[in-house]
């Protein structure tokens, strides 16, 4: 019936105990459950041995019974609270609840009905047993033995009674003489212990007792005041009285009727002890009778008792077997509720759970087990956290390279929709390629016309998946044409299936515009070098002739001599010239850098050619808030020198020649540039010219070295600009010169303003 | 609402014990005290009915303890009552079924019992009070222009019955016996 658990604290998590008990208990470990158990268990078993044996416990029986009823209704009252909060939380649908209320329910079952029906059967025999243990017989036997009792002594008091007459007939009629000797002589004849004559107010007249006259003074035993008044009264009155431990007296009170009238009236008491034996034998009878009829009259109380003891033990039992049931209940659910909720967890994705491990049974190891495999989870989970990090930062790294790298990255998935490109790509091919993902290169044909070589190219060498190749692409656009080298590489794929493509390209337009200067140099060079040599000779050599022969020839001979000498030396002079131009050109200049601004430049040499008789109108857009310009003031000069040139020598069979010159700043993302535009109405270029305008010796003009435009291109380059021409549809040149603009230095020039 | 049920529960415990009207309960019939010096002197006579419950169980031999509690109290306007001195006089009615005699035990020196031919004559003389002292020890002053009051109360033992009836007389209206407590002037004896 007790249990002793040093188990958890108790499962009731309702205020009643309060907090300090519960602390107490939490900190001691010892179940409130196990404490009750106990204490009832005490005070049943006190109550019991009570109910068996009333010297033990009897005092406190009242208390005890107090106490149990206490205990019980305070168990009910824990078990009330868990079983409401039971079926709250299973009304509340929580996890375990129901598999707790079923398992309690079966506890219950299995603890109620053997507790019950032995309860029943065992107060049924004890009833029956206690009221077997009466026995009419007995009773009988014992009412007989009063009976007898009683006739003995009535038969003794009959003869007490009758003395008594006597002696009070006898009082009377030796009234004169003294009456203590009277009442010895009396007590003496009639050998009884004690006489005693009251007078009618109850006051002691004359008394002789046995042992006063053995010389022990006595004091006379008064009777009763209602026996007295019986007695005065004129009637008698025979008693028997017990008299101390196990004597009995009989105790006779007869009136003393005077003779004379009016005179009052005495009362003589006899008083005589039963012999001792006699007396016993009586006080056994009368003790055996009134212990018979007292356990007789108490067998109800005694079933009444023993019931109640039964049936608080047997109630505290089952409640203590019903709170243990909650209790063993909630223990066996709680790991499987814990894996349950752990389960639960882990389907979320939470893989922390951790479940408190059962001692020692089959759910020990099962949630064991789970929490291996939680572990297992978490740890594996971490890894692939892990790994998909390390992933992502490959990734960012690899994007960071193609993004700072220069040349165009391009992939392509096996079924040739666009996946990666970097920046430079976006740079090169001047398209936005975000909108262009997941699509087909057919895409960037349609939408952007000027690449559909570029498109087309590149379609076509996906489709012939090699493994490397590599070509160069023509782009025509605006700003001239382009080169592009593109060079591409099958990626490799999972599965040995195709992997897609990944395309290189750069722009190498300026890199063969470069190689191609520098080959023209070179041949400038070389022939300036080649041709320069024999120059001096041969005018040396005509000068000679002319000076030896001029004299000796006749006039006719000598004129024809002059002029072919003079000829000679004015082309090899002229030849001289056109090979100094060549090596200058050739030759790299040294750049003399300084601040210039640009509108002042056009308009000072503008100014020039408007002053000479010149048909062409110039007309000038010139920004006023141009910023100036780093750069070689005298080779700028040159520069606008050949461009004007060039325009007016190409307009002279153009009616209404006119001009225009525009000046603007213009802001792109990779820089500042400021933009020199130049146009005329003139016949513009050809399309077999425009391709190598700027190449020295291309020239439409009857006159002139061939390098002016050369020449422009070559400084424009020098100072980090672009140039390109054009032609307009409705006859016309172009020329677009953009000069990067130093910041740097363009930032103070406002701070001085201010 | 648990709880409320069992406030309702706790209530009932509470509440049952109440006497029920019951026409023969103890009560006090007559009293006169008086307060010489330091002496009380108290007559009183109760009335101590029985009923048949109480009259078979004592014919079968139960002995019935009546206790008579006697006490001096100071009156006090401004709190409950102090108790100046107190005694509790126990009587143990028993019946002797071979001389069909009731012994009244308690009153008599060296634990002597009274005998009487009715239960009438032996409830009339445990319930009586005739000149009963009580010196008064308590080492306060008995002030002069206090008042004070004799309690009185007489009730019948249950504690003192066998065990095994307890139960069922703390349960039963029947045996429980008791004047409650009752206030009586002194009279003082002007010295």
């Amino acid at each position: 019936m007790a249990e002793v658990r040093s188990a958890k604290p108790s499962v009731n998590e309702a205020s009643f105990p309060g907090q300090t008990l519960r602390r107490f208990f939490r900190l001691t470990h010892v179940s409130p459950l196990a404490v009750l158990s106990v204490l009832l268990a005490i005070s049943l078993g006190m109550m019991s041995a009570a109910t068996q044996n009333s010297a033990l416990f009897g005092d406190l029986y009242s208390l005890l019974l107090l106490l149990n009823i206490l205990g019980v209704v305070l168990l009910l009252t824990l078990i009330g609270l868990s079983v409401s909060k039971l079926f709250r939380q299973f009304r509340a649908r929580v996890m375990g609840s129901r598999l707790t209320l079923r398992l309690f329910g079966l506890f219950v079952l299995l603890s109620v009905v053997p507790v019950a029906v032995v309860y029943l059967f065992s107060v049924q025999a004890f009833n029956r047993g206690i009221d077997n243990w009466f026995d009419v017989r007995i009773e009988q036997a014992l009412d007989s033995a009063l009976a007898l009792g009683r006739t003995a002594l009535d038969t003794t008091k009959e003869d007490l009674t009758r003395k008594a007459r006597d002696m009070a007939a006898e009082l009377d009629n030796s009234s004169r003489r003294g009456l203590l000797p009277t009442l010895n002589a009396l007590r003496e004849q009639h050998g009884v212990f004690e006489l005693t004559l009251f007078n009618q107010d109850g006051k002691v007249v004359s008394s002789s007792t046995q042992g006063a006259v053995r010389g022990k003074s006595v004091v006379p035993d008064r009777p009763g005041e209602t026996v007295f008044t019986q007695a005065r009264r004129g009637e008698v009155y025979a008693g028997i009285e017990p008299l101390g431990e196990s004597g009995l007296q009989l105790r006779v009170l007869v009136p003393v009727i005077p003779r004379a009238v009016g005179a009052p009236v005495r009362v003589l008491q006899v008083l005589e002890p039963l012999p001792e034996r006699y007396a016993r034998l009586g006080q056994n009878v009368q003790a055996a009778f009134a212990e018979y009829e007292k356990i007789f009259y108490l067998r109800g109380p005694l079933k009444f008792g023993f019931t109640l003891t039964l049936s608080l033990v047997a109630l505290s039992t089952l409640l203590l077997a019903v709170w243990a049931a909650i209790f063993a209940a909630r223990k066996l659910v709680t790991p499987i509720r814990d894996l349950a909720e752990g389960t639960r967890a882990v389907a979320r994705g939470d893989y922390s759970q951790q479940l408190p491990v059962p001692v020692g049974d089959e759910l020990g190891i099962l949630v064991q087990s789970f929490n291996v495999m939680t572990r297992r989870i978490r740890r594996a989970q971490g890894e692939i956290t892990r790994g998909q990090r390390e992933a992502e930062i490959q990734r960012t790294y690899l994007e960071t390279v193609l993004t700072h790298l220069s040349s165009g990255v391009l992939s392509f998935d096996p079924r040739g929709h666009l996946r990666t490109h970097n920046a430079a790509a976006h740079q090169i091919l001047g398209v936005d390629l975000v909108s262009g993902e997941g699509k087909t290169l057919a895409w960037l044909a349609d939408a952007h016309p000027g690449l559909a070589p570029f498109g087309d190219t590149l379609r076509e060498l996906l489709r012939r998946a090699q493994t490397e190749w590599q070509a160069e692409i023509t782009l025509p656009g605006g700003a001239g044409r382009r080169v592009l080298m593109v060079r591409g590489t099958r990626l490799p794929g999972l599965h040995g299936r195709t992997g897609g493509h990944v395309v290189v390209f750069d722009d190498i337009t300026a890199l063969i515009q470069a190689q191609r200067d520098a080959a023209w140099g070179e041949v400038a060079r070389r022939l300036a070098h080649e041709i320069k040599n024999p120059l001096t000779p041969i005018q040396l050599s005509a000068e000679r002739i002319r000076h030896k022969c001029m004299d000796g020839l006749p006039e006719r001979e000598r004129a024809t001599l002059d002029r072919a000498t003079h000829t000679i030396v004015q082309q090899v002079e002229a030849m001289k010239a056109m090979v100094n131009a060549f090596s200058e050109y050739a030759r790299p200049a040294p750049l003399h850098i300084q601040s210039v601004n640009l509108n002042q430049l056009v308009q000072d040499v503008v100014e020039l050619y408007k002053s000479r008789a010149n048909p062409v109108r110039y007309q000038l857009h010139l920004d006023a808030a141009l910023p100036v310009l780093q750069a070689d003031l005298g080779q700028l000069r040159q520069v606008l020198h050949n461009l004007l040139l060039n325009a007016t020598d190409a307009l002279a069979a153009t009616d209404n020649p006119a001009m225009e010159i525009t000046t603007r700043c213009v802001d792109e993302p990779h820089g500042r540039f400021v933009e020199l535009y130049v146009r005329d109405n003139g016949p513009g270029f050809a399309p077999s010219v425009l391709d190598h305008l700027f190449e020295p010796y291309v020239t439409t003009k009857d006159k002139g070295t061939g390098l002016g435009l050369a020449i422009v291109k070559k400084v424009v380059e020098e100072h980090n600009g672009t140039l390109w021409a054009g032609s307009l549809k409705d006859g016309g040149a172009t020329f677009t010169i953009r000069l990067p603009v130093d910041e740097v230095r363009a930032t103070p020039a406002r701070e001085k303003n201010a | 609402m648990l709880i409320r049920l069992l406030a309702t529960l706790l209530l009932t415990l509470t509440l049952l014990p109440a006497p029920r009207a019951d026409a023969a309960n103890f009560s006090v019939k007559s009293v006169q005290s008086t307060l010489d010096n330091r002496v009380l002197h108290v007559n009183a006579r109760f009335e101590l009915p029985v009923n048949p419950r109480i009259e078979e169980a004592l014919s079968k031999g139960i002995p019935i303890d009546v206790v008579i509690d006697v006490g001096m109290a100071k009156k006090r306007w401004w709190w409950w009552n102090r108790v100046i001195t107190d005694r509790i006089l126990r009587r143990r009615i028993q019946f002797h079924a071979l001389s069909r005699q009731y012994l009244v035990s308690g009153l008599l020196e060296n634990d002597a019992s009274e005998s009487f031919g009715s239960l009438g004559q032996a409830l009339v003389y445990a319930g009586t009070l005739d000149q009963y002292r009580i010196v008064i020890t308590a080492k306060k002053e008995i002030e002069a222009d206090a008042r004070y009051l004799l309690v009185l109360r007489a009730r019948l033992d249950i504690e003192a019955l066998p065990m095994l009836m307890r139960p069922l007389a703390y349960a039963t209206p029947s045996w429980r016996r008791s004047t409650g407590w009752t206030e009586w002037p002194i009279e003082r004896v002007q010295p």
